[in-house]
């Protein structure tokens, strides 16, 4: 079930993403999201830090997917990127019927640090981008995490779940996000995280900046345990 | 030479409790910063020169040990603690002690917010932000978190220093 990341995405075409995990016998569920395409509602309240109406439809495709007689319904999982950091947890503990999440350049700390990040790499276009690395970790560090926070959601998931980060990603603070990760995962979590050093942003576009992160998420996925 | 034996003992504690609580997370609370109310502490009890010297040299010794030297953010935990040291002569005519403490907690506060704002609005040169950026995305975070740990720390530090003082003075 792929989740989409911030904006007015339509359901995805036949493509890259999709063909790849075809090929690996697995199903490929998208949507129009929220208010875009043939899809009722108000977009995008993502954009807005709202990201409860976002998970409930997640969770109702999650269903809609688990009724179809070709689906295993014990084997549906969330695929997303970016902004699909920020649902795709909320998503998987609310409903009990997630196999596993697999997501790539997605955000695993707050809304507020993701912005401060972008902004002070001049991501967001409006400044920044003067600061080494280690500046911007101190600045994140002492602003804290404001807005939308996906942390204690990522510490009430209880199925396996893998982050896939590029290393020099402007828009999402990866270290941090993979130090959230990693935390978890000391605690007992089943969670896995790759990072692709050199990468921006835009792991699974179809113009990836990795070619190996799209075979590394299928290939993960495709390992998950059939009956 | 009291006041420079104050700085280093203050600085000393500033910078210990930063690093003892630097990776310090709680399930819903991931920023554990009791270290707010060194300076402003210091700079009430002492007045503003130790204050200005605790924020300044404490926040840049435990910087240095983690992130490095940030002149902008030393000299905001300074300046906190400088603001926090016109207290002894704000509140020198105020007789009820629970006042005085009430007083100097909320010009904590204001000095919190003071200091946290010299590190976010210095960003607009040192980090190339724009004003309202450093405002959105620093200034107010920064203060949201000094002020929960700072302000609550300040007033029960303060009363138990009262205390203190009001236990010596009956002996």
């Amino acid at each position: 079930m792929w989740i989409s990341g911030d904006g007015p995405q339509k359901r995805l075409t036949f493509g890259p993403l999709v063909s790849a995990f075809l090929d690996a016998g697995v199903a490929f569920l998208s949507y129009d999201k929220r208010g875009v395409g043939e899809s009722d509602g108000v977009c995008c309240p993502g954009d807005y830090g709202h990201f409860n109406l976002l998970a409930a439809d997640a969770v109702g495709a999650v269903n809609t997917l688990r009724a179809m007689p070709e689906i295993d319904p014990r084997h549906v999982g969330l695929l997303g990127a970016s902004q699909a950091g920020w649902i795709v947890p909320l998503a998987a503990i609310r409903s009990r019927s997630v196999a596993f999440t697999a997501l790539a350049d997605a955000p695993a700390v707050s809304q507020g640090e993701e912005l401060l990040y972008s902004l002070l790499t001049g991501e967001e276009g409006s400044g920044g981008g003067v600061l080494s690395r280690h500046a911007i970790s101190y600045r994140l560090k002492r602003a804290g995490p404001s807005g939308y926070d996906p942390r204690p959601a990522l510490a009430q998931m209880s199925v396996p779940g893998i982050w896939a980060y590029g290393g020099a990603d402007k828009s999402i603070p990866a270290d941090e996000c993979v130090s959230v990760v990693r935390g978890l995962k000391a605690q007992g979590k089943d969670f896995t995280v790759v990072v692709f050093p050199g990468a921006g942003h835009g792991l699974l576009n179809d113009q990836p900046t990795d070619p190996k992160a799209l075979p590394t998420l299928v290939q993960w996925v495709a390992a998950r345990p059939h009956s | 030479m009291r006041k420079l034996l104050y700085i280093a003992a203050g600085s000393a504690a500033y910078a210990a409790v930063n690093l003892l609580t630097e990776h310090l997370s709680f399930p819903g609370l991931e920023v554990v910063r009791p270290g707010t109310a060194v300076p402003i502490l210091c700079g009430l009890l002492f007045g503003p020169i130790v204050g200005l010297g605790v924020g300044f040299l404490g926040g840049t010794g435990s910087d240095l040990l983690t992130y490095g030297f940030y002149w902008n953010w030393s000299l905001g935990n300074g300046l906190g603690g400088m603001v926090a040291g016109l207290g002894p002569f704000l509140f020198s005519r105020i007789r009820r002690q629970w006042l005085t403490i009430l007083a100097a907690t909320a010009l904590g506060a204001v000095a919190i917010v003071i200091g946290a704002g010299v590190a976010a609005m210095t960003d607009v040169f040192v980090a190339n932000l724009t004003p309202d950026t450093a405002i959105s995305a620093e200034w107010i975070p920064l203060a949201t978190w000094n002020l929960f740990w700072g302000v609550p720390s300040v007033f029960v530090m303060l009363a138990i220093w009262a205390g203190v003082r009001r236990g010596a003075a009956l002996r």
